[in-house]
């Protein structure tokens, strides 16, 4: 495992004020088992801020 | 399953524990948050030990229960010995660190004898000793992560690489022996032995990883491994980072921090993608698990009751986890 590869991609895109989301940015340019593990956060983060939208977009207040 | 396993942690202590006063210690610190005899205790380590052994031989049976409450004892004495070398031993707890230790070494001899009878139960005719051999070279690996991490306190600078591997072998190896031991008892065949042993140090690595970054730089108040300078790797990360913002600190040296104000130093951890980097490593580590599982699955044709405990024990790491 090249933790250093992966220490250095997030540390370019980080100094590099990337936009956000950055994992799912990271995702395609990580070597190997990281784009997965990348990708998997990345669409968990996706699915979480949509459940949540959706939560608050159906929790209206009775009156 | 795990009122079963606490049963059996306290009879082993009455077993091979018999001098009241070592014996009653052992029940009082066994009753501590996070360990075995405290009724909010997962008790990972032996849970693990006994999915193993059910994967490959059915409902286990009581030897395979006393296997399981020896990994647990294994497994808090590891913890007691961290508590020493971090010190941290609790004044309230009415040990002092030399008994703390001492206590620790009782647990670690005691579970071994436990380990011990249960392999012999399993196979009363058969050689017990390749088991025990087994065992023992994971508790080996175990302690190496134990004594790196103990020495890499007293350096001002670690690598990615020397955290990883600390922590690799430390939980690595404490998830290696449990479901080690587990699968073991239930066959004769290494290679199956060897796919569990892996699985296991995939599992415990990846809980390690989500528990260092959880203790990092907490916002709940309490205390923070940022705070005691521990060489975890998303702390390592982070004081990569502050070293290169401010050079003069030199490469990799621990700077000082340049304010006491928690929340200022919890932002700048989160903006400096430590969160990011730690959780795409244990990701990476629960995604090699999970491929042990599908090997495992090959060779045993379902594996279905390790699949529920990955998804519990995945479900249970989210929030800290949780980074964009």
């Amino acid at each position: 495992m090249e933790i250093r590869e992966l220490e250095k991609a997030i540390r370019r895109a980080v100094l590099a004020d990337h936009p956000k989301p950055l994992l799912a940015t990271l995702a395609g340019s990580l070597p190997g088992e990281f784009a997965l593990a990348a990708g998997t956060l990345a669409n968990r983060a996706q699915n979480q801020s949509v459940t949540k939208r959706v939560v608050q977009a159906t929790a209206k207040p009775w009156a | 399953m795990l009122e079963e396993l606490r049963t059996e942690v306290r009879n082993t202590i009455y077993e091979y524990c018999a001098d009241p006063y070592l014996r009653d210690a052992a029940l009082h610190a066994l009753a501590r948050p996070g360990f075995a005899l405290n009724g909010e205790s997962h008790c990972r380590a032996g849970i693990l030990s006994l999915e193993a052994y059910r994967a490959i031989g059915g409902d286990p049976g009581d030897a395979a229960v006393q296997a399981a409450a020896a990994i647990e004892l294994q497994m808090e004495s590891a913890f007691m010995f961290d508590s020493v070398a971090d010190q941290e031993v609790d004044p309230d707890d009415g040990l002092t660190p030399a008994e703390e230790l001492a206590l620790a070494i009782s647990l670690l001899s005691c579970g071994n004898a436990a380990a011990s009878q249960a392999a012999h139960r399993i196979d009363p005719t058969g050689s017990t000793s390749w088991r025990m051999q087994q065992l023992h070279r994971s508790q080996i690996e175990a302690s190496t992560g134990q004594f790196l991490d103990a020495s890499l306190q007293k350096f001002d600078h670690a690598t990615l690489d020397q955290g990883l591997e600390m922590t690799s072998r430390k939980a690595g190896g404490l998830g290696k022996l449990s479901a080690g031991l587990g699968a073991s008892l239930a066959t004769d065949d290494l290679e199956i032995v060897g796919l569990f042993e892996d699985f296991g140090s995939n599992v415990f690595t990846y809980l390690q990883l989500v528990d260092d970054l959880r203790d990092a730089c907490p916002d709940d108040g309490h205390e923070s491994d940022l705070r005691q300078q521990k060489k975890t790797v998303p702390l390592i990360y982070f004081y990569d980072y502050l070293s290169q913002r401010a050079p003069e600190a030199g490469n990799g040296i621990i700077p000082t921090l340049e304010s006491d104000d928690a929340q200022m130093i919890q932002r700048e951890f989160r903006q400096c993608g430590a969160s990011l980097f730690c959780a795409v490593v244990a990701e990476t580590f629960l995604n090699r698990a999970k491929s042990n599982l599908a090997d495992l699955e090959n060779l045993l044709g379902t594996v279905q009751n390790l699949e529920h405990l990955l998804d519990a024990i995945e479900a249970g790491s989210q929030e800290v986890l949780s980074v964009t």
